[in-house]
């Protein structure tokens, strides 16, 4: 274009205008140009060894947590959360009978007591996710609890946390699924114990002043998770139904009612931590002292084996 | 195009020959080696670091982190072909405009920052890393980076608008066309 002949001096001239058809023109070129680059740009990524994946699914990590500012904490509105999605991992912080009661599908049952530690072998589980995924901690509306586990969790050097915004309530209102887990009930004692074992759910004066045949003592505590020996040892006999009792008549529908029953309280405990056969046996214990003691139960003594993982993936 | 304006008024007139005149060339040749190697020069430690460089856009907090990554995969290497292709004066106009896009995109990057004054947004509680890199942020937004921003957005403003590509492929290509048409 301008490149030709030159020698007009200081004149109007009857060379090129205003070359726009060359400025829009490069418009077109430079999207060619980036098109061209990215299409390189992702083959060159795909191809290398350590490329990104393309998308990111935990936050960076740019900044410190700042738990005391409420501000701080990342939160996530429930129609951003697609339960299902490999890339992230729902957690359950509320407590097991809440837990049984309703939650989103998939959840991991990580309960936050209000006087213990969180449950260590779910928090290696989740410390062994694939580096991005989204933790989004499920409390119940109206509490901290998630907030208080999230701040446990980044104590733990985990990353990608997210608290639900609303908590479960949010997530149910507008009619999404729930899981719920129902805890069959044994009306009456009846034919032969020897598949069974009880788990007695009464404090430890009622347990020591008598007990049934081969009990298990499991006190119930809604501040405390059980005694990691005992779950020890009662993972050794899960395939076996674990019959649980208290010393009060157990309502027809146990779940729903506050404060939570001994017996559905334990019951729900187990049946969040994933033992697939236990019951509660509705019939309240208050006869003499008729059983053995609890060392010649069939239930192996307390070891030092670990206290084995909760039940992530929910299903109890 | 290139139609003759001989028939406008002598202002276009004037225009027109202001905008043709073959000094442009010669000024954008200097231009484009500076700026072009600039961008060689950033985009490289990009290529070899995309992590890193996820980083650095993440800190500006400007885009969900979702994307991040994207972008630190296809933003160094437009650079680096837009680099190239400025340079060697190919397709020098549309090289220049995507130059300019990019450059429009880094002072948007830089101004935020500049205007939230991000290494203050937090409570202080940075990880070393980011602390590291926020200050050394803090030192450098604001002055020398964003001037120098501002500088090669005019500079490749002036290449879309005045350079033909006449000392590069695109010249050598349209003469040779030519000598192949005349003879």
């Amino acid at each position: 274009m301008t490149d030709t002949g030159t020698t007009e001096k200081h004149a109007p001239s009857r060379r090129a205008g205003i070359p726009w058809r060359e400025l829009v023109v490069a418009w077109r070129d430079a999207g060619l140009l980036v098109a061209l680059a990215a299409v390189a740009a992702l083959a060159f990524n795909a191809l290398r060894p350590g490329g990104l994946p393309l998308l990111r699914y935990a936050p960076f990590d740019l900044l410190g947590p700042c738990p005391e500012l409420a501000d701080e904490i990342p939160r996530l509105a429930p129609e951003k959360l697609h339960p299902g999605d490999p890339n992230v991992v729902v957690v359950d912080v509320r407590l097991p009978w809440d837990h049984l009661e309703g939650r989103v599908p998939g959840s991991w049952f990580l309960p936050m007591y209000e006087t213990s530690p969180l449950d260590e072998a779910v928090v290696a589980r989740l410390k062994a996710q694939k580096p991005g995924t989204w933790i989004v901690l499920v409390g119940a509306a109206g509490t901290a609890t998630a907030e208080r586990a999230l701040t446990a969790l980044s104590g733990q050097g985990l990353r990608g946390l997210f608290v639900l915004e609303g908590g479960l309530e949010a997530w149910k209102k507008p009619g999404r699924p729930v899981d719920t887990t129902t805890i069959p009930v044994i009306v009456r004692e009846s034919g032969s114990p020897a598949g069974r074992i009880f788990v007695d759910a009464r404090d430890d004066g009622a347990f020591a002043a008598g007990h049934r045949d081969g009990a298990v003592h499991l006190p119930f505590d809604d501040l405390l998770p059980p005694e990691p020996e005992i779950l020890a040892r009662l993972r050794e006999v899960q395939d076996r139904e674990l019959v649980v009792y208290a010393g009060e008549p157990v309502p027809d529908r146990p779940g729903g009612h506050r404060p939570v029953h001994p017996a559905y309280g334990v019951a729900a405990e187990l049946v969040a931590r994933g033992f697939p056969r236990v019951s509660i046996l509705a019939e309240p214990f208050t006869g003499p002292a008729r059983g053995a003691p609890e060392s010649d139960a069939d239930v192996p003594p307390v070891t030092d084996a670990p206290p084995e993982a909760g039940s992530p993936g929910g299903a109890p | 195009m290139n139609k003759p304006v001989s028939s406008t008024s002598p202002a276009a007139a004037w225009i027109a020959l202001a905008w043709n005149h073959p000094i442009h060339a010669w000024v954008s040749v200097p231009i484009r080696l500076v700026v072009g190697v600039t961008f060689l020069i950033a985009a490289w430690p990009k290529l070899m670091d995309p992590e890193g460089f996820a980083w650095s856009i993440a800190m500006y907090q400007m885009m969900t982190p979702k994307y991040v990554h994207l972008l630190a995969i296809i933003l160094p290497v437009v650079e680096l072909v837009a680099a190239i292709t400025f340079i060697a004066g190919f397709r020098v106009r549309g090289a220049a405009v995507v130059m300019c896009g990019m450059l429009v995109m880094f002072i948007a990057a830089l101004s935020w920052a500049f205007i939230h004054e991000l290494e203050m947004t937090s409570c202080g509680c940075f990880t070393p890393a980011g602390a590291k890199a926020l200050s050394e942020h803090r030192e450098t937004v604001g002055t020398s980076l964003l001037w120098r921003d501002v500088w090669m957005l005019f500079a490749c403003g002036y290449v879309w608008l005045f350079d033909t590509g006449r000392w590069g492929v695109d010249g050598w290509l349209r003469s040779r066309k030519r000598r192949s048409k005349d003879g």
